[in-house]
């Protein structure tokens, strides 16, 4: 589905990616690892052309997305739902505007079948009653929710999450999680999440990457990716209590 | 919750709306009134042709005995000069000594058609188009006069004559104020002197009349502006002291009498060069005295008048007839 | 693509260096703030979808009557400055009557504009880049982009046609309050009574002048929201970074409003 090759970008003067390859295939839920800092959302970004490669091709489907232009980018980008950092909504449109906005904005739908399928994914998101509320207005855990209701309304077949649970409780967090699987099992969409939360890439994840020194140093299944043998998983399990003979299987549905 | 939302975005439509439509309101209004066409009423026009229009535009005002009646609708350059299309709100009928000319109208700038309608007891002329007088180059008329001026003096000799009698005269009022005795001498052997000086006060004072009787442009002038009429007469005024100030001489400073001849030579022959120059100016002689004729040194010689009347208060200190000869000193 | 990336350039050497590299980022930064506004002016086409007209209202509420306020004070103030200035200096020659010609025609021809520009951009510029700017860093523009809206035409256009229609009907409103308070100073402290101030105002005053100052107004507008907007989508290094943009989009506003109303006066007086 979504396919890097060689893929090479120097920002700040300092390199982050370095010859990156990795392929993750339609369906699957792929998570992207690593301490802050090391590269994730830039990974992301370059996934939907919010960065462009120094070096190597970024392909999603068949289209090389590094070199499209104008109307192919555009169509390019439908496939995509972007649930940002911090929920990106737009501060003077309320929930449920934010919510239709690609609706409203890409789609000659009319007002009452919007209203449906906005009123649908705010449900979805249990958040069914808070759509007049004003973005300042929620906490960061509903905003978040709210953004991926916004990423989802128009059914893409990829949807990517930078840092879903971050800044958010633990119960929060599980409920985000929950809302991840759910999506690619009832849309069967393919997910691409960067977190540096472990307990959520390993509950969540078909695939786990890490990224760190500008290298994807792992590359495997959450089973896999526990036991590896690589010291800079070692190390970023052991940071967050993980070990391989815990519990972390259990918590998988 | 929906209807209040409605209700919000449609006061702001409201507001805005008006707010606009206000601003246009306005805006056509003032482009009514600052165009100056009058919209609704009927006009009546006229044709006016130019050598020159000194820069007169569309939409100017139209006035007649000072009250606007109407603009300039547009100007064309034909063959035989700019013809000035004006649209009149109220009628005007021109008698045959008619005049229209363009005027300056404000020290801001701006121009405007001044209409005058001529005698009405002469007959009235109705033409396709009426015959506009020439504005009035002012500056450059003085310009020339100026430098007509300059030229005569120079090559006439005219500047010459004049320091020489200036410095005679300062001469003659330093050895006054020293007391070198001529004076009793100066005026009790010889009238001649005295006379001289009491023509010339005279004759000067012959001018401010007909100036004042607004025969020339200088009388206009100063028939307009009392100060400078004033200032004038206070300079004859000084003059008349000059001739007191000897007289009294008479009985007081005999003491101060000698042989000088030389002193009294000069001080003859400086009298007679005032007295010469007064003459002419009164015939309209000279540069000087076609200065006080012509009208067309309106400007050139109020200017003149306010310098003189600055270097005089300056030499108000001074003794008189240094006053007198810093008069005609000013006006160079 | 309206969102950038982050960039890095090795400190210049030397003072020609800096310079250089001063001139060429000033060019770049004009040559994506003209593509900006020719995209922007492209997008009109869209300006009279429901959205666009809301957006559109919305934005010259926000614009126009929110400054309304302050600009009255202020152009009733400068029309008496400009009153009382003149007439002092006028009734030296006994002309005080021509404060009329003298604040009518520097108020529509310049001053007016002018004035109403440097609120605008002041009020509403910096308010347009602040708000792009934390958009930027928030990633809301980003956001934007990969929902396939173009965010020059959901954000920009709307802005320019509010600011290109507002700012001109302001400055004639700052225009026309500005005489009246040339007026009251005329009344109270010059003794031109009223009905002659209004005469001489008219009197001299062209229809040239005001419509010039309408151009003036609408240049403006276009100037004051593509430098803010450009100035709020070149925001880096987060709530830092939204400050210097508008500080920058203010001052670069009022440089351009002062360049290109010299320069529109010497085109049409000249």
């Amino acid at each position: 589905m979504i396919r890097f090759e060689n893929v090479s970008k120097t920002l700040g003067g300092r390199k982050i990616l370095d010859e990156v390859s990795f392929v993750i295939e339609p369906g699957e839920t792929f998570v992207i690892c690593g301490p802050s800092g090391v590269g994730k959302s830039v990974t992301l970004k370059h996934m939907v052309r919010l960065l462009t490669p120094d070096d190597g091709d970024v392909f999603v489907g068949d289209n090389c997305i590094s070199d499209a232009e104008g109307r192919e980018l555009e169509r390019t980008r439908e496939w995509f739902g972007y649930l940002f950092q911090g929920g990106a909504l737009l501060a003077w449109l309320n929930v449920f505007e934010n919510v239709a906005l690609p609706l409203r904005e890409k789609t000659p739908l009319a007002d009452a079948e919007i209203r449906k399928r906005v009123q649908t994914t705010l449900d979805l998101v249990e958040m069914g009653g808070d759509g007049e509320k004003m973005p300042s207005e929620i906490s960061g855990g509903m905003r978040k929710r709210a953004g991926l209701a916004r990423a989802i309304i128009h059914d893409p077949k990829i949807v990517l999450y930078d840092e879903p649970t971050s800044g958010l409780d633990p119960v929060t967090s599980r409920t985000i999680d929950a809302l991840i699987e759910r999506l690619q099992k009832e849309k069967n969409v393919t997910s691409v999440v960067v977190t540096h939360d472990l307990h959520s890439a390993l509950s969540i994840g078909n695939r786990i990457a890490m990224l760190n020194n500008a290298h994807i140093v792992e590359l495997a299944t959450p089973k896999e990716f526990v036991s590896s043998d690589n010291a800079d998983v070692q190390n970023f399990l052991a940071s967050q209590f993980i070990t391989r003979e815990g519990s972390w299987e259990r918590k998988r549905s | 919750m929906r209807a209040k939302c409605i209700n919000r975005e449609l006061t702001t439509e409201v507001i805005v709306g008006a707010f606009m439509m206000t601003v246009l309101l306005g805006l056509g209004y003032f482009t009514i009134i600052l165009s100056r066409q009058a919209w609704f009423i009927e006009q009546q026009p006229l044709d006016v042709r130019f050598a020159h229009v000194m820069g007169l535009r569309d939409g100017d005002n139209v006035v007649c005995r000072g009250m606007p009646i109407g603009t300039v609708d547009r100007l064309e350059l034909r063959q035989d000069g700019v013809h000035v299309l004006a649209n009149l709100e109220s009628p005007v009928t021109l008698h045959e000594d008619y005049v229209i000319t363009v005027v300056t109208t404000s020290i801001l700038g701006g121009r405007h058609l001044e209409i005058n309608e001529g005698t009405h007891s002469l007959p009235i002329v109705e033409r396709e188009f009426y015959d506009g007088t020439p504005p009035y180059d002012l500056i450059g008329d003085a310009a020339a006069v100026v430098n007509g001026l300059r030229k005569g003096l120079v090559e006439e000799g005219t500047i010459e004559n004049f320091r020489k009698t200036s410095e005679q005269l300062r001469d003659i009022t330093t050895r006054i104020n020293e007391g070198e005795g001529l004076l009793g001498r100066l005026v009790s052997k010889d009238d001649t002197l005295y006379n001289d000086i009491a023509a010339s006060a005279k004759a000067l004072r012959e001018i401010t009349g007909r100036l004042q009787e607004g025969k020339s442009t200088i009388g206009k002038l100063l028939s307009d502006d009392d100060k400078i009429y004033k200032d004038l007469t206070a300079t004859v005024a000084s003059l008349r002291a000059v001739a007191e100030r000897l007289e009294s001489g008479k009985s007081t400073l005999g003491k101060l009498m000698s042989d000088d001849a030389e002193i009294y030579k000069d001080l003859a022959e400086a009298t007679a060069s005032a007295k010469r120059i007064a003459e002419n100016l009164e015939k309209g002689e000279g540069l000087i005295g076609r200065m006080l004729t012509d009208d067309s040194l309106y400007d050139d010689v109020s200017s003149t008048v306010k310098e003189a009347r600055d270097t005089m208060e300056d030499m108000r200190e001074a003794s008189p007839v240094s006053t007198f000869s810093s008069i005609f000193f000013g006006a160079f | 693509m309206i969102t950038r990336e982050p960039e890095f350039f090795p400190p210049p050497k030397g003072m020609l260096g800096r310079i250089g590299r001063g001139v060429i980022f000033s060019c770049r930064e004009a040559g994506l703030a003209g593509i900006m506004l020719v995209q922007a002016i492209l997008a009109t086409r869209f300006m009279f979808t429901r959205r666009a007209r809301r957006e559109i209202i919305d934005q010259m509420f926000m614009a126009g009557i929110k400054s309304l306020k302050v600009i009255t004070v202020v152009a009733v103030f400068t029309g008496m400055i400009l009153a009382l200035q003149t007439g002092i200096e006028l009734r030296k020659f006994n002309q005080e009557v021509n404060i009329g010609t003298a604040v009518m025609v520097s108020m529509l021809r310049e001053m007016g504009p002018f004035m109403t520009g440097l609120i605008l951009a002041a009020c509403v510029g910096s308010a347009i880049a602040a708000q792009i700017g934390t958009m930027v860093v928030s990633e809301e523009v980003a956001a934007l982009e990969i929902m396939s809206i173009d965010p020059v035409r959901f954000l920009v256009m709307p802005r320019l046609v509010a600011m290109t229609i507002m700012t001109p009907a302001l400055a004639f409103y700052t225009c026309i309050l500005g005489v009246i308070g040339g007026g009251i100073v005329g009344a109270t402290q010059l003794g031109v009574s009223w009905q002659a101030y209004i005469d001489n105002a008219t009197r001299f005053a062209d229809v040239k002048d005001l419509y010039v100052g309408i151009l003036k107004g609408v240049l403006f507008g276009i100037i004051i929201t593509t430098v803010s907007c450009h100035e709020g989508f070149a925001t880096t290094q987060g709530a830092v970074g939204v400050g210097l943009s508008t500080r920058q989009a203010v001052v670069t506003s009022f440089l351009l409003l002062l360049i290109v109303g010299y320069m529109v006066t010497r085109l049409f007086y000249v």
